[in-house]
């Protein structure tokens, strides 16, 4: 009787050992599955769909971040990127996206502290850091930073050789553009109108102001040696051409801040092309 | 002994769980279709067509095609009560074609053909419905694709085939509609902007006036006028650069920007026309298969 008890309870310890693992293993197969279909729903760039699928399972952070970071919505992708953790097989991978991901928001800090963080595990890795890094310097133009990243530069990397020396040229850039002066702009337009927006760079612009003001001025001066400086006629036309000659000043000197701010945008948007070439080839994203 | 069973009784439904989940995602899609919740079910689908791809021997090839056919038709339903039709256009074409069943091929083809309908892809859409008449021989089914050729055939301006095949459609439905006088339209030439872009250089505000905008083009002769008038009489009294800059630079301004927006204009009114034309026959159209179902 004593025998079958302990029979009884063997099997029960049996049992509940294989309930315990068929468990686990049937979550398990199932969690593998469904990190299957969104890997495939990912290689089909539907990205809608794998936001709808993993909307309740908040086991699928990557991909969500993934997800998001493909549509270029980044803040929603770095939120997900974030929730990580160090064990995650792609962690380096979200770091890098993560960090990237605030570049392209300016948040030039939180990028460069996530990039400096970073361990990479080859070598590979390590110098696309060091050529994140020194993209970052140059959008802040931090030229001594930018040139202690950039001796670290090999060429050794096919996946972004070319792009090494493509932010070496942003740099040349940056270094040989010619500031120019708002004020010395607008003085030029106050003696000749249109000469401040030729000097800022826009050409056809200047050349219209100063026919504009030519017109007018020549137009008050007739209405002035005809009527007299209390005319109407002369009222009109000195009023409108006063507002166009102070407008001529105001314009030329904003010209010079606007063809910065172009200038600016310009190299920067080249210097982040630079930037995501790599991270897309290395990471096959 | 009574726990022994239950646990035994547990690791069974487990295991049939296991072999179960694959259909299970069928099962969840249309469920959630029934609760209006189309996002969710459209990836459902998708995951039932993943879960079948991943089970390839499980399938003969006729069955897998069938029943991914279908998985897809009802993703696409999904996607139109979405409202999201270059998506399911994009879904349209994963179909297998291959279908042997003319009944089942009709529908997929007629499937795709309304997707490129709904996206705005008229061409690829009367590509479709063209493929449908030539791959399906059985015309009792074909019939069924003159109304979205008709609507098709409006949207590309193809109005005298449109005409040819609502023709054909009235007289099949027994509809008391004098279709030359529904299409009486065809007989108006478009309105063509290059001629009332001339005719505004000619005679200012005539090319407004022909492109079926009166006021406009009585506004902008006006003005044109007024500026003109303003120069000549500054000349006249000796204030040659008042006279030249202010009259002749408006003139100018009015005369060229008048002449552009005559252009637009008769592009305006062609557009309009049309989406009127195309609307009267749509809704005569929706109102007769509406009528039929009933």
């Amino acid at each position: 009787m004593i025998e079958i008890k302990s029979l009884f309870l063997s099997c029960r310890k049996c049992l509940f050992f294989c309930l315990f693992f068929s468990t686990s293993l049937l979550a398990q197969q199932r969690l593998s599955s469904d990190s299957l279909f969104v890997e495939y729903l990912l290689e089909k760039k539907y990205y809608n769909d794998v936001l709808n699928w993993t909307q309740h399972r908040q086991v699928f952070p990557y991909y969500r971040g993934l997800a998001f970071y493909n549509q270029l919505k980044i803040d929603s992708a770095i939120r997900y990127f974030e929730q990580l953790p160090i064990s995650h097989p792609n962690y380096v991978k979200a770091q890098f996206l993560e960090g990237f991901g605030h570049t392209f928001l300016k948040n030039y800090r939180k990028a460069n502290q996530i990039f400096s963080e970073l361990s990479p595990p080859d070598s590979l890795l390590s110098a696309l850091q060091s050529f994140q890094l020194a993209g970052i310097a140059l959008l802040e133009r931090d030229t001594l930073k930018f040139v202690s990243y950039q001796r670290k530069f090999n060429g050794k990397y096919f996946a972004f050789s070319q792009e090494e020396e493509k932010l070496v040229d942003n740099y040349r850039l940056i270094q040989q553009h010619r500031r120019k002066s708002p004020l010395l702009a607008g003085l030029m337009s106050a003696v000749v109108p249109g000469s401040g927006k030729i000097y800022a760079g826009k050409t056809g612009q200047g050349l219209i102001t100063f026919i504009q003001n030519l017109a007018l001025g020549l137009q008050t001066y007739e209405a002035y040696r005809r009527d007299g400086w209390k005319s109407p006629r002369f009222l009109v036309y000195g009023g409108l051409f006063t507002f166009f000659y102070i407008g001529n000043i105001w314009g030329s000197t904003l010209t010079v801040h606007v063809r910065k701010q172009e200038f600016k945008d310009k190299v920067n948007e080249q210097i982040m092309f630079n930037m995501q070439i790599p991270i897309r080839t290395v990471f096959n994203q | 002994m009574s726990k022994l069973c239950l646990i035994c009784r547990f690791l069974s439904v487990l295991c049939l769980i296991s072999n179960q989940s694959k259909s299970q995602s069928l099962q969840i899609a249309d469920s959630l279709i029934k609760k209006y919740e189309y996002a969710l079910a459209a990836v459902y689908y998708e995951k039932a067509l993943f879960d079948q791809n991943q089970q390839l021997d499980v399938f003969s090839p006729d069955a897998f095609r069938l029943k991914a056919n279908q998985l897809l038709y009802q993703k696409i339903k999904c996607q139109k009560a979405l409202r999201i039709f270059e998506d399911a256009w994009q879904t349209a074409q994963r179909f297998d074609l291959n279908e042997p069943n003319d009944t089942l091929q009709f529908k997929l083809r007629y499937e795709g053909a309304l997707c490129g309908y709904l996206s705005q892809r008229y061409n690829e859409a009367y590509g479709q419905i063209q493929q449908a008449r030539f791959y399906i021989n059985d015309t009792t089914l074909t019939i069924a694709l003159d109304v979205l050729e008709i609507l098709t055939l409006n949207e590309l301006e193809r109005w005298e085939e449109s005409k040819t095949l609502f023709r054909r459609y009235a007289a099949r439905n027994q509809l008391s509609i004098q279709v030359d006088d529904l299409y009486s339209f065809i007989k108006k030439k478009p309105k063509n902007p290059n001629k009332a872009q001339l005719m505004s250089f000619l005679m200012p505000g005539l090319g407004q006036i022909y492109a079926g905008y009166t006021k406009e083009g009585l506004v902008s002769a006006g003005l044109q006028a007024l500026a003109l008038g303003f120069g000549v009489y500054h000349v006249l009294n000796r204030y040659y650069m008042i006279g030249f800059f202010t009259g002749a630079g408006l003139f100018q301004t009015f005369y060229f920007g008048g002449a552009r927006r005559a252009s637009i204009m008769a592009e305006e009114t062609n557009r309009k026309r049309k989406a009127r034309n195309s609307q009267k026959i749509r809704a005569l159209l929706v109102e007769n298969e509406q009528k039929k179902e009933r």
